[in-house]
């Protein structure tokens, strides 16, 4: 197995249980993240981005079924041997699973407000996650805590550890958040829609911390988001969802030069992308709505939105297609043919 | 913090002062003349002794002179005079009062360890067989007087089984703890019963709220223990709801005892208050209502101040 | 037109719902079953429930009695069927005016704010507060027991759910561009907050209410019980239940209390769940 991949994602079904019956909310997933890249998850919310990887993490409620082929995480022992972990067959609260968290796999969520616990003092929170996997005094923690909100660029971190949750601004927050996924120095980090629910100029600083942490650390990060223009600034490579599937997939070069998938094409003009866009060009929107998923069973699940529908898109499995080495898509355009010819 | 407990306390000050003008002015509008209660109904009595009577006991004066009378008594310590036994008020409620509040928080203590418990599990184990028994619990809760379940706690514990004493803790062989703790029994259980099931409501529905929030993914991410993600993280927030519902709910203990107080004869204040409503002995029905009130809403400040303590934003003053 | 047609959809989409859930149709056919024995009691039984046959005094069910006689020989059976029509009534109409006062008072407070809306939730918070047993006790040595006390007792003493549900709609709902366009076309207030913003907040009201049913019904039952309800000439599960005060009672004549206890709290389960179910469909927020 390829010893550069930290975690790889086979075949992956999650689907949950309603009053309307079993819903299918992801289909099928396949994905590699490569150690030290930022791969961007994106998508229009309600795309089962973030159901993917509450999958991986077993974060999901007792109504959710999730089934895969292989969730395998390569960990990597302080010599440099790395092996494989099969996330699959641990259960959600076992032991193996919680040795995982926060320890080698840590998670961002969306909304810094409702991400800590309003309760208790924010370097308790932190402390609390250092303290679960490493043994020392709770001095020594707090130490490494006040050592982490500096590295994170939080002010006065001495007297800031003591504060609650509600005595921080937005952005402080999710500082707060990102020295709980990091504390324990973990190898793969998961952000959740990290700067959604920031102010613009807050937004960019969370990012470029993000950049940061790959780039001097060497670390891992798996960006989920709706936000194209965040993707072109960051990610290394890219997957792109739709109802559930991974419509395309590719390096961020690979994609942003030939964005294959016809959602992919709608969901790049949707997006004003700064320098990428040509003077004049007007910003296009994607016609319809995402379909209801318990409403789509067959064909692809883009074809009543699609401008370049055809009648086989409609029923039946739609193949994946290697249309560059390492370029995937999802889409019948590409049946026999690579996406330059 | 200071400066928000005084504000609560100062609060129920001018509550309390509503609440005297509204017993004193509705109990005494009545037509009911309070004389008339007090001579027996075959004596005939003429106006001016009447009238001579009214005097004595300054009910010839103005209403709003006779409440400011009556409020600067009870201000001194002075409850007045029950008119049908000629006791004084303040003995009567001397007497029943801690009897009621025996009951009252033998039940809040069953109903919240009971209820809460219940309801916790409940939400963590959804759908599971200790949800469904505290479902259970819920309906008949709700759906049963309680005097009827006092009824058949009794013809079971009391008749059938013979392990416990239908009621009446007046007996004089009532003198340790143990002995007075057996009569407590039925009446707070069954008290309990309906209060159980409100709790186990709220709290089940506030765990499961706080267990989709997202600091509980934030906490599980850590790597901690689910024990400790539930006692920890999610108990503690849960909580601060359901200490809501207490507050809303103990005047319907503290009044509820009514029927449970007539089930088991238990000599408290609501045995007091029917006995005088239905011989219409206005003082001690005003003074125990007032009692009542002031004791509800003095409880309620505390739990208020309770519930702020457990809000760090309430609690360091930044609202 | 195609309002109307969303409207009807929704009303079968909610109907659909409800039918789906077991509990509440099991309620449902409790609560209708006892509601017709009680409204067609004449038709059912031939004993009226105050003739006192000295000649059977206590029997234990039998054929001729199917729920016995009491102490003073009366058919239980039908002093329950009758007694239900009473509790039943007592129950609805008060339930109703509690609701019509808290709507309206609910309504004034959420929409105008300020000083009304302060002074209203301070009187609710008092009614709250109140032990509303102590109230009604309070009240009826006021007014005097009996059927129509009783309702009014009620109603004054129950609203305080429905005021606050009714409030915090109206707090949400009069800042929607809808009720702005109202105000911008003139409309008058009380087109306003009755025509435009109360169908819109109605619904949670309507499984509190039934779910108020059940719990006035119950008071009813408390109140009779310990002599203050309606006076025992007329017959209520409450007034039923008062004869089974005794210890020989509970002990020897076990039909006296355990079958009109049963009834009545089988009807409360069923006004129960019914009330669950409408509340699962109406009001998903709330618990």
């Amino acid at each position: 197995m390829d010893e550069n991949i930290i975690l790889r994602v086979r075949k992956l079904n999650t689907s949950f249980k309603t009053e309307d019956g079993v819903i299918p909310i992801v289909k099928d997933v396949d994905f590699d993240v490569k150690r030290g890249t930022i791969l961007a998850v994106v998508g229009e919310s309600g795309c089962g981005k973030s159901v993917t990887m509450n999958s991986v993490c077993r974060l999901l409620g007792k109504n959710a079924q999730i089934e895969a082929e292989a969730i395998d995480y390569m960990q990597q022992e302080e010599d440099g041997s790395v092996h494989p972990v099969h996330m699959k067959d641990l259960t959600n609260t076992s032991k193996e699973m919680r040795a995982l968290r926060g320890k080698e796999i840590s998670m961002i969520f969306q909304d810094p407000m409702s991400s800590l616990n309003p309760v208790y003092k924010v370097g308790r929170q932190v402390m609390e996650a250092l303290l679960q996997h490493q043994k020392m005094s709770k001095q020594e923690a707090m130490a490494q805590v006040i050592e982490m909100f500096k590295k994170l660029g939080i002010p006065d971190p001495e007297n800031r550890v003591n504060n609650y949750p509600f005595e921080f601004s937005g952005g402080m927050k999710q500082r707060v958040v990102i020295a709980i996924a990091m504390i324990n120095n973990p190898q793969l980090l998961i952000a959740d829609e990290p700067t959604t629910a920031l102010d613009v100029t807050i937004q960019a600083q969370i990012m470029e911390l993000m950049v940061r942490l790959k780039e001097e650390q060497q670390k891992t990060i798996i960006l989920i988001t709706h936000n194209m223009g965040l993707v072109a600034e960051t990610a290394d490579e890219v997957a792109v969802m739709y109802m559930g599937r991974v419509v395309e997939s590719g390096t961020a070069d690979q994609i942003f030069a030939y964005p294959a998938h016809p959602y992919t094409d709608a969901l790049m003009r949707s997006v004003p992308v700064l320098g990428a866009m040509e003077d004049g060009k007007e910003l296009a929107t994607i016609p319809g709505q995402t379909p209801n998923p318990k409403d789509v069973t067959d064909g692809c699940e883009f074809a009543n939105r699609c401008d370049k529908c055809m009648d086989c898109c409609k029923t039946g499995l739609v193949g994946n297609h290697e249309v560059e080495p390492g370029h995937f898509v999802r889409c019948h355009l590409f049946d026999g043919k690579g996406v330059r010819s | 913090m200071g400066k928000f407990i005084l504000k609560k306390c100062l609060m129920i000050i001018p509550m309390l002062f509503i609440i005297s003008v509204l017993v004193f002015f509705a109990i005494r509008m009545t037509k009911a003349d309070p004389v008339s209660w007090l001579i027996p109904a075959d004596v005939v009595v003429s106006e001016e002794n009447m009238e001579a009577l009214r005097a004595r006991y300054g009910l010839d004066a103005p209403l709003y002179v006779q409440y400011f009378r009556w409020i600067g008594n009870i201000l001194r310590g002075d409850f007045g005079k029950s008119i049908v036994g000629g006791t004084s008020v303040a003995t009567i409620i001397a007497r029943s009062l801690p009897a009621t509040f025996e009951l009252a928080f033998g039940a809040l203590i069953i109903s919240s360890v009971i209820g809460i418990t219940l309801g916790v599990l409940s939400a963590i184990h959804q759908n599971g067989p200790v949800d469904y028994i505290g479902r259970f619990i819920a309906v008949l809760g709700t759906s049963m007087p309680q005097f009827f379940f006092g009824i058949i706690m009794i013809q079971i514990f009391a008749i059938k089984l013979g392990w416990l004493p239908i009621g009446g803790r007046t007996d004089p062989s009532v003198v340790t703890f143990w002995d007075r703790a057996k009569y407590l029994i039925l009446p707070t259980l069954t008290m309990s019963i309906a209060m159980i099931s409100t709790l186990l409501k709220y709290s089940r529905n506030s765990m499961l709220e706080v267990l989709n929030k997202d600091y509980i993914k934030t906490a599980r991410m850590k790597g901690i223990s689910e024990k400790r993600v539930y006692i920890t993280h999610a108990l503690r927030n849960a909580l601060r709801p359901v200490m809501v519902i207490i507050i809303f709910r103990l005047p319907l203990l503290i009044g509820g005892s009514v029927v449970i107080e007539s089930v088991f004869s238990w000599p408290g204040i609501s045995t007091q208050i029917v006995g005088a409503t239905t011989s219409g002995d206005y003082p001690v029905i005003m003074v125990t209502t007032l009692l009542i009130a002031a004791t509800i809403l003095v409880s309620s400040v505390l739990l208020d101040i309770i519930t702020a303590l457990l809000d760090p934003r309430v609690r360091l003053g930044k609202e | 037109m195609e309002k109307k047609q969303i409207t009807s959809s929704l009303w079968k989409r909610n109907l659909r719902k409800f039918f789906n859930n077991k509990l509440a149709v099991l309620g449902l056919a409790i609560m209708l079953v006892i509601l017709f024995c009680c409204i067609a009691a004449p038709l059912i039984t031939d004993y009226l429930p105050n003739a006192i046959n000295l000649k059977e005094l206590t029997q234990a069910p039998q054929s001729g009695h199917l729920f016995g006689t009491d102490k003073q020989g009366r058919d239980v059976f039908s002093r329950v069927l009758y007694g239900g029509r009473t509790s039943i009534l007592i129950g609805v109409i008060s339930s109703l005016m509690g609701s019509f006062i808290g709507v309206a008072l609910g309504a004034i407070a959420g929409y105008f704010g300020g000083i009304i809306d302060a002074i209203l939730v301070r009187i609710s918070e008092i009614f709250s507060t109140f032990p509303q047993l102590i109230l009604i006790l309070v009240l009826v040595s006021i007014i005097g027991p009996g059927v129509f006390s009783l309702i009014v007792i009620f109603g004054v003493t129950g609203w305080m759910t429905t005021f606050r549900m009714i409030r915090t709609e109206f707090i949400t709902l009069r800042e929607e561009t809808y009720v702005q366009v109202a105000r911008a076309f003139g409309m008058s207030k009380r087109t306003i907050m009755f025509r435009e913003i109360l169908p819109n907040a109605f619904s949670p009201v309507i499984a509190a209410t039934t779910i108020n049913v059940a719990g006035f019904i119950l008071s009813e039952a408390g109140l009779s019980f310990i002599g203050l309800g309606v006076p025992s000439g007329t017959p209520t599960w409450g007034n039923i239940l008062n004869a089974a005060k005794g210890v020989d009672v509970i002990t020897n004549f076990w039909w006296l209390w355990l079958i009109p206890g049963i009834v009545l709290s089988l009807f409360i389960l069923g006004v129960n769940f019914v009330g669950d179910g409408l509340r699962d469909v109406l009001d998903p927020k709330q618990l």
